[in-house]
């Protein structure tokens, strides 16, 4: 699944996937102004970004996200924080 | 006494004309603010030259003591008043006055205030009048000192929500925002989504804040009871600072090494404020009313940055929230008396901005 593809329900609900080396090209960038991209892994360690970033990219270095494939995004558990 | 007749006569003759006679009344320029200069013109007037003009600038209809000149500095006393100028016209034949338009000056803009704007580039009247209101309202409440970092969110985009208000630089050394991962901007603050969101604020304990006098404030306009951290930071072996709820409990910490539990409140939405004062006493405050009490003892202070958002488990983010938020702060501890009178001056400028909880 795509971007334009999603509902505005599934944007709740779905993430962007990344290869390991797309992570690594967008740590420390600008995906909008004063907005960064910030990848994650998900439960299954796969990295992801959010469809936010996808949807408010206009760093012409980097609209390539706009095209990435879409996975239902399953969090890692959230410990408190003070058992992190 | 013919010559006489006759030096009367061609006298007369001489200096027979038309005395002034306004046609195009005085109109008065500039920002009608307290401290900005205004300007009277003349206006336009009809009758025999030489024509000259006097001023008299006018405080609701009555004269402004040495107030004559064609320029008048707006005072504190002019604020919210009707202000005109009266222009006299005189020539050899007589003399006539007309009034200029009545403006309704407002008060000057606080100098921090101001810079806020400047740099955030807030042009929204009534945003800026919030700004300003909330600025003179934390200094006449004597809180404004105790603020490190005063994040307004108005604006609407990442590049207004970034801004400290208690020193609007865009450096890390003045505590502005970054934002990482998904965030939504708009005239109701910052919303984080909950996924990988959150707000870099440069603050570190052990740097930046006092050992046993720290507060943390958070106004959150939604309302979740599951995991999230509005805001805070972490460390194995340093204290926490925290704003955060769990499985509908409250958690809180400022400066301690762990949390002993949790308070129930409910709804997690409004103005948490969570404040040390002493060694051994944190308070906790919700929409200005003393919610929590706890007696423990303050830590060595964390050595990583403070986060929004999230909290920084020693500089990484965790515990995404999705909470919008309208307003943060981080600064010296604050007494019942002041927590209070922040929670007022807070909720009067989300209020002007009708995004209040």
């Amino acid at each position: 699944m795509k971007l334009t593809q999603l509902t505005i329900e599934q944007k709740l609900t779905y993430v962007g996937l990344l290869t390991e080396l797309q992570k690594d090209e967008l740590l420390g960038q600008w995906y909008a102004p004063d907005s960064y991209f910030n990848p994650i892994q998900d439960l299954n360690n796969n990295w992801i970004i959010s469809v936010e970033e996808m949807e408010q990219c206009v760093n012409p270095d980097y609209l390539w996200v706009k095209d990435l494939d879409l996975i239902p995004y399953e969090p890692k558990p959230t410990p408190p924080p003070f058992e992190a | 006494m013919i010559g006489y007749g006759n030096s009367v006569f061609l006298r007369r003759n001489f200096e027979a004309g038309l005395p002034p006679v306004n046609t195009v009344a005085p109109a008065i320029t500039g920002t009608a603010q307290e401290g900005q200069i205004l300007t009277s013109s003349t206006g336009t007037w009809t009758g025999t030259p030489t024509i000259t003009f006097a001023y008299q600038w006018k405080r609701n209809g009555s004269n402004i003591l040495s107030a004559t000149n064609s320029t008048y500095t707006l005072v504190t006393a002019d604020v919210s008043q009707s202000i005109k100028c009266t222009v006299t016209a005189t020539n050899g034949i007589g003399n006539a006055s007309a009034d200029s338009n009545s403006v309704t000056p407002i008060a000057a803009v606080d100098p921090d205030a101001q810079a806020f704007i400047t740099a955030a580039a807030i042009t929204d009247p009534t945003q800026q009048a919030a700004i300003n209101t909330l600025v003179v309202d934390l200094k006449g409440y004597n809180v404004w000192t105790k603020m490190k970092a005063l994040y307004p969110f108005v604006g609407g985009t990442a590049t207004t929500h970034k801004f400290n208000l208690k020193n609007p630089l865009d450096t890390n050394a003045a505590f502005r925002l970054v934002f990482s991962g998904g965030w939504t901007h708009s005239a109701n603050g910052a919303t984080p989504n909950g996924t990988n969101a959150y707000a870099d604020t440069f603050i570190i304990p052990n740097t930046n804040l006092s050992l046993d006098s720290t507060h943390l404030s958070y106004y959150s306009r939604t309302n979740i009871t599951g995991p999230q951290v509005d805001m805070g930071v972490t460390e194995t072996s340093a204290a926490c600072y925290l704003l955060y709820n769990y499985n509908n409990l409250a958690f809180k910490a400022i400066n301690r090494l762990e949390a002993a539990g949790g308070s129930t409140y409910t709804p997690t939405n409004g103005f948490l404020i969570g404040s040390r004062n002493s060694s051994t006493t944190e308070k906790y405050y919700h929409k200005g009313t003393l919610i929590n009490t706890l007696t423990i003892i303050s830590y060595a202070k964390s050595t990583y940055k403070m986060f929004l958002g999230a909290y920084s488990n020693a500089n990484t983010a965790s515990g995404y929230s999705s909470k919008q938020t309208a307003f943060a702060s981080i600064g010296d501890g604050l007494s019942d008396t002041e927590a209070a009178n922040f929670y007022t001056a807070v909720q009067a400028f989300q209020t002007t901005l009708s995004r209040q909880i």
